[in-house]
Protein backbone atom coordinates (compact mmCIF):
# COMPACT_ATOMS: atom_id res chain seq x y z
CA UNK A 1 0.00 0.00 0.00
CA UNK A 2 1.10 3.24 -0.61
CA UNK A 3 1.51 6.15 2.71
CA UNK A 4 -2.11 7.69 2.05
CA UNK A 5 -4.28 8.20 4.90
CA UNK A 6 -7.40 7.25 4.16
CA UNK A 7 -8.73 8.34 7.32
CA UNK A 8 -7.72 11.56 6.38
CA UNK A 9 -8.25 12.25 2.96
CA UNK A 10 -8.59 15.20 1.52
CA UNK A 11 -12.01 15.84 0.49
CA UNK A 12 -14.19 18.72 1.68
CA UNK A 13 -17.78 20.13 0.75
CA UNK A 14 -18.45 23.73 -0.85
CA UNK A 15 -21.32 24.71 -1.93
CA UNK A 16 -22.93 21.84 -2.28
CA UNK A 17 -20.60 20.19 -4.20
CA UNK A 18 -17.36 17.80 -3.56
CA UNK A 19 -14.15 18.97 -3.83
CA UNK A 20 -11.51 15.97 -4.10
CA UNK A 21 -7.63 17.85 -3.18
CA UNK A 22 -5.34 14.87 -4.55
CA UNK A 23 -2.13 16.13 -2.65
CA UNK A 24 1.36 15.72 -4.71
CA UNK A 25 3.32 12.40 -4.92
CA UNK A 26 0.50 10.18 -4.71
CA UNK A 27 1.52 6.45 -5.23
CA UNK A 28 -1.12 4.33 -7.73
CA UNK A 29 -2.60 2.51 -4.90
CA UNK A 30 -3.28 6.17 -2.99
CA UNK A 31 -5.33 7.20 -6.39
CA UNK A 32 -7.19 4.04 -5.78
CA UNK A 33 -7.71 4.95 -2.00
CA UNK A 34 -8.80 8.39 -2.83
CA UNK A 35 -11.03 7.53 -5.48
CA UNK A 36 -12.80 4.80 -2.84
CA UNK A 37 -12.77 7.37 -0.38
CA UNK A 38 -14.34 10.14 -2.54
CA UNK A 39 -17.18 7.44 -3.42
CA UNK A 40 -17.91 6.72 0.52
CA UNK A 41 -18.22 10.55 0.51
CA UNK A 42 -20.36 11.03 -2.37
CA UNK A 43 -22.71 8.44 -1.09
CA UNK A 44 -22.67 9.24 2.66
CA UNK A 45 -23.64 12.89 1.32
CA UNK A 46 -26.45 14.91 -0.70
CA UNK A 47 -23.67 16.35 -2.67
CA UNK A 48 -24.23 15.25 -6.72
CA UNK A 49 -21.29 16.75 -8.08
CA UNK A 50 -17.48 16.36 -7.91
CA UNK A 51 -14.50 18.43 -8.31
CA UNK A 52 -10.95 16.83 -8.26
CA UNK A 53 -8.63 20.32 -7.80
CA UNK A 54 -5.10 18.78 -9.75
CA UNK A 55 -3.44 22.12 -8.42
CA UNK A 56 -0.92 20.19 -6.25
CA UNK A 57 -0.49 17.29 -8.62
CA UNK A 58 2.67 18.30 -10.86
CA UNK A 59 2.83 14.71 -12.71
CA UNK A 60 0.40 12.16 -13.46
CA UNK A 61 0.41 8.86 -15.12
CA UNK A 62 -1.52 5.96 -16.58
CA UNK A 63 -2.39 4.39 -13.55
CA UNK A 64 -3.40 8.09 -11.78
CA UNK A 65 -5.73 8.85 -15.28
CA UNK A 66 -7.48 5.66 -14.54
CA UNK A 67 -8.02 6.12 -10.89
CA UNK A 68 -9.86 9.59 -12.37
CA UNK A 69 -11.57 8.14 -15.33
CA UNK A 70 -12.85 5.29 -13.13
CA UNK A 71 -14.15 8.55 -10.48
CA UNK A 72 -15.67 10.57 -12.78
CA UNK A 73 -17.48 7.53 -14.27
CA UNK A 74 -18.78 6.42 -11.14
CA UNK A 75 -19.84 9.70 -10.28
CA UNK A 76 -21.57 9.61 -13.72
CA UNK A 77 -23.21 6.45 -13.18
CA UNK A 78 -25.15 7.55 -9.57
CA UNK A 79 -26.54 10.73 -11.52
CA UNK A 80 -23.49 13.34 -10.86
CA UNK A 81 -21.48 14.95 -12.65
CA UNK A 82 -17.34 15.50 -12.32
CA UNK A 83 -15.01 18.30 -13.46
CA UNK A 84 -11.36 19.00 -12.98
CA UNK A 85 -10.01 22.24 -12.25
CA UNK A 86 -6.34 23.81 -11.81
CA UNK A 87 -4.58 21.28 -13.91
CA UNK A 88 -0.88 21.98 -14.41
CA UNK A 89 0.40 22.45 -17.55
CA UNK A 90 2.97 18.94 -17.22
CA UNK A 91 -0.60 17.02 -15.94
CA UNK A 92 -2.35 18.60 -18.92
CA UNK A 93 0.72 18.23 -21.81
CA UNK A 94 0.87 14.13 -19.40
CA UNK A 95 -2.62 13.86 -20.76
CA UNK A 96 -2.00 14.85 -24.25
CA UNK A 97 0.96 12.64 -24.19
CA UNK A 98 -0.66 9.31 -23.11
CA UNK A 99 -3.23 10.29 -25.13
CA UNK A 100 -6.14 9.51 -22.12
CA UNK A 101 -9.79 9.93 -22.71
CA UNK A 102 -11.58 10.91 -19.77
CA UNK A 103 -14.49 10.85 -20.90
CA UNK A 104 -16.07 13.65 -21.23
CA UNK A 105 -14.73 15.22 -18.13
CA UNK A 106 -14.25 19.56 -17.99
CA UNK A 107 -11.53 21.19 -16.97
CA UNK A 108 -11.75 24.78 -15.24
CA UNK A 109 -9.10 27.02 -14.57
CA UNK A 110 -10.09 27.03 -10.77
CA UNK A 111 -12.38 25.34 -8.43
CA UNK A 112 -14.78 28.14 -7.57
CA UNK A 113 -14.76 28.25 -11.75
CA UNK A 114 -15.92 24.31 -11.82
CA UNK A 115 -17.93 24.85 -9.03
CA UNK A 116 -19.89 27.55 -10.26
CA UNK A 117 -20.22 25.63 -13.54
CA UNK A 118 -21.47 22.77 -11.79
CA UNK A 119 -23.92 24.72 -10.44
CA UNK A 120 -22.68 24.89 -6.90
CA UNK A 121 -24.84 27.17 -4.26
CA UNK A 122 -22.29 29.47 -3.15
CA UNK A 123 -23.19 31.88 -0.20
CA UNK B 1 24.85 15.64 -11.00
CA UNK B 2 26.24 12.35 -12.25
CA UNK B 3 25.63 11.39 -15.68
CA UNK B 4 23.86 7.62 -14.46
CA UNK B 5 20.99 7.76 -12.05
CA UNK B 6 20.29 4.10 -10.37
CA UNK B 7 16.68 4.38 -8.38
CA UNK B 8 15.73 0.35 -6.85
CA UNK B 9 12.16 0.01 -6.81
CA UNK B 10 10.94 -2.00 -3.75
CA UNK B 11 7.09 -1.21 -3.34
CA UNK B 12 5.24 1.70 -4.43
CA UNK B 13 5.79 3.54 -1.93
CA UNK B 14 9.47 4.24 -3.53
CA UNK B 15 7.74 5.40 -6.80
CA UNK B 16 7.56 8.82 -6.14
CA UNK B 17 10.80 9.19 -5.10
CA UNK B 18 12.41 7.58 -7.99
CA UNK B 19 10.07 9.58 -10.19
CA UNK B 20 11.59 13.00 -8.44
CA UNK B 21 14.83 11.34 -8.42
CA UNK B 22 14.41 11.42 -12.47
CA UNK B 23 12.99 14.64 -12.66
CA UNK B 24 16.27 16.12 -11.15
CA UNK B 25 18.79 14.18 -13.01
CA UNK B 26 17.04 15.25 -16.45
CA UNK B 27 17.14 19.05 -15.34
CA UNK B 28 20.43 18.64 -14.26
CA UNK B 29 21.58 17.33 -17.54
CA UNK B 30 20.38 20.25 -19.15
CA UNK B 31 17.06 19.25 -20.46
CA UNK B 32 14.04 21.33 -20.32
CA UNK B 33 11.02 21.45 -18.01
CA UNK B 34 8.70 19.83 -20.46
CA UNK B 35 11.30 17.08 -21.05
CA UNK B 36 12.54 16.62 -17.79
CA UNK B 37 8.48 16.08 -16.66
CA UNK B 38 8.32 13.19 -20.08
CA UNK B 39 11.36 12.04 -18.58
CA UNK B 40 10.06 11.50 -14.84
CA UNK B 41 6.55 10.40 -16.50
CA UNK B 42 8.45 7.02 -18.46
CA UNK B 43 10.21 6.45 -15.24
CA UNK B 44 7.02 6.39 -13.53
CA UNK B 45 5.30 4.42 -15.77
CA UNK B 46 8.20 1.53 -16.15
CA UNK B 47 8.24 1.94 -12.14
CA UNK B 48 4.52 1.51 -11.89
CA UNK B 49 4.79 -1.71 -13.95
CA UNK B 50 7.39 -3.25 -11.75
CA UNK B 51 5.58 -2.65 -8.74
CA UNK B 52 2.33 -3.81 -10.32
CA UNK B 53 3.55 -6.93 -12.33
CA UNK B 54 7.26 -8.05 -11.45
CA UNK B 55 6.48 -8.68 -7.57
CA UNK B 56 6.90 -4.89 -6.62
CA UNK B 57 10.48 -4.72 -6.98
CA UNK B 58 12.99 -3.77 -10.07
CA UNK B 59 15.42 -1.23 -10.73
CA UNK B 60 15.42 1.76 -12.94
CA UNK B 61 18.59 3.04 -14.51
CA UNK B 62 18.74 6.61 -16.64
CA UNK B 63 21.92 7.54 -18.46
CA UNK B 64 23.29 9.71 -21.16
CA UNK B 65 24.22 7.63 -24.40
CA UNK B 66 25.57 7.93 -27.90
CA UNK B 67 23.71 6.12 -30.62
CA UNK B 68 24.96 7.61 -33.71
CA UNK B 69 23.59 11.19 -31.73
CA UNK B 70 23.72 12.14 -28.13
CA UNK B 71 20.36 10.49 -26.27
CA UNK B 72 19.04 9.62 -23.08
CA UNK B 73 18.25 5.74 -22.04
CA UNK B 74 15.84 4.88 -19.41
CA UNK B 75 16.19 0.97 -18.55
CA UNK B 76 14.13 -0.48 -16.22
CA UNK B 77 15.10 -4.23 -15.34
CA UNK B 78 13.60 -6.89 -13.03
CA UNK B 79 12.96 -10.11 -11.98
CA UNK B 80 9.00 -10.55 -12.48
CA UNK B 81 7.76 -13.40 -14.59
CA UNK B 82 7.55 -11.41 -17.69
CA UNK B 83 5.25 -9.89 -20.33
CA UNK B 84 2.89 -12.57 -21.70
CA UNK B 85 1.99 -10.76 -24.68
CA UNK B 86 4.61 -7.88 -25.69
CA UNK B 87 2.11 -7.11 -28.66
CA UNK B 88 -1.18 -6.92 -26.08
CA UNK B 89 1.15 -4.63 -23.91
CA UNK B 90 2.37 -2.25 -26.61
CA UNK B 91 -1.63 -1.90 -27.74
CA UNK B 92 -3.60 1.00 -27.49
CA UNK B 93 -6.38 -0.04 -24.79
CA UNK B 94 -7.86 3.14 -23.80
CA UNK B 95 -11.05 3.16 -26.22
CA UNK B 96 -12.46 -0.19 -24.77
CA UNK B 97 -13.44 1.04 -21.63
CA UNK B 98 -11.43 -0.96 -19.61
CA UNK B 99 -8.26 -0.82 -17.85
CA UNK B 100 -5.60 1.84 -19.36
CA UNK B 101 -3.07 -1.03 -19.63
CA UNK B 102 0.49 -1.04 -18.90
CA UNK B 103 1.04 2.17 -19.94
CA UNK B 104 3.75 1.13 -22.47
CA UNK B 105 2.28 2.65 -25.37
CA UNK B 106 2.46 6.10 -23.93
CA UNK B 107 6.31 5.57 -23.16
CA UNK B 108 6.51 4.61 -27.00
CA UNK B 109 4.89 8.11 -27.65
CA UNK B 110 7.10 9.96 -25.59
CA UNK B 111 10.39 8.01 -26.37
CA UNK B 112 11.84 8.00 -30.03
CA UNK B 113 13.27 4.26 -29.21
CA UNK B 114 11.41 1.02 -27.31
CA UNK B 115 12.72 -2.16 -26.98
CA UNK B 116 11.85 -4.92 -24.77
CA UNK B 117 13.14 -7.89 -23.94
CA UNK B 118 11.39 -10.54 -21.89
CA UNK B 119 11.22 -14.40 -20.21
CA UNK B 120 9.94 -15.90 -17.11
CA UNK B 121 12.97 -14.60 -15.86
CA UNK B 122 12.45 -11.13 -16.14
CA UNK B 123 12.16 -8.38 -18.40
CA UNK B 124 14.15 -5.77 -19.57
CA UNK B 125 12.88 -2.55 -20.64
CA UNK B 126 15.27 0.04 -22.46
CA UNK B 127 13.83 3.53 -24.19
CA UNK B 128 15.83 6.12 -25.46
CA UNK B 129 15.15 9.86 -26.36
CA UNK B 130 17.40 11.82 -29.11
CA UNK B 131 18.98 14.47 -27.60
CA UNK B 132 16.70 17.57 -28.70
Amino acid sequence: MGSFDLSNAPIQRFAGVLVVTPPPDLTGDDWLSLRRAMLERYRSEASKQVVVDLGRVDLIDTEACEQLRRMARSVRVLGGKCALAAVQAAVASALVDLEVDLEGVEAFLSTEEAIDALGGRRG
Amino acid sequence: MTAVLRVEIAGGETVPRAVLGAQEWALAQGLSEVDSHRVALVVSELATNQVKYARGRGEVILRRCERGRECIEIEALDRGPGIADVGWALAEHTSTGGSLGLGLPGVKRLMDELHIETSPEGTRVTARKWWP
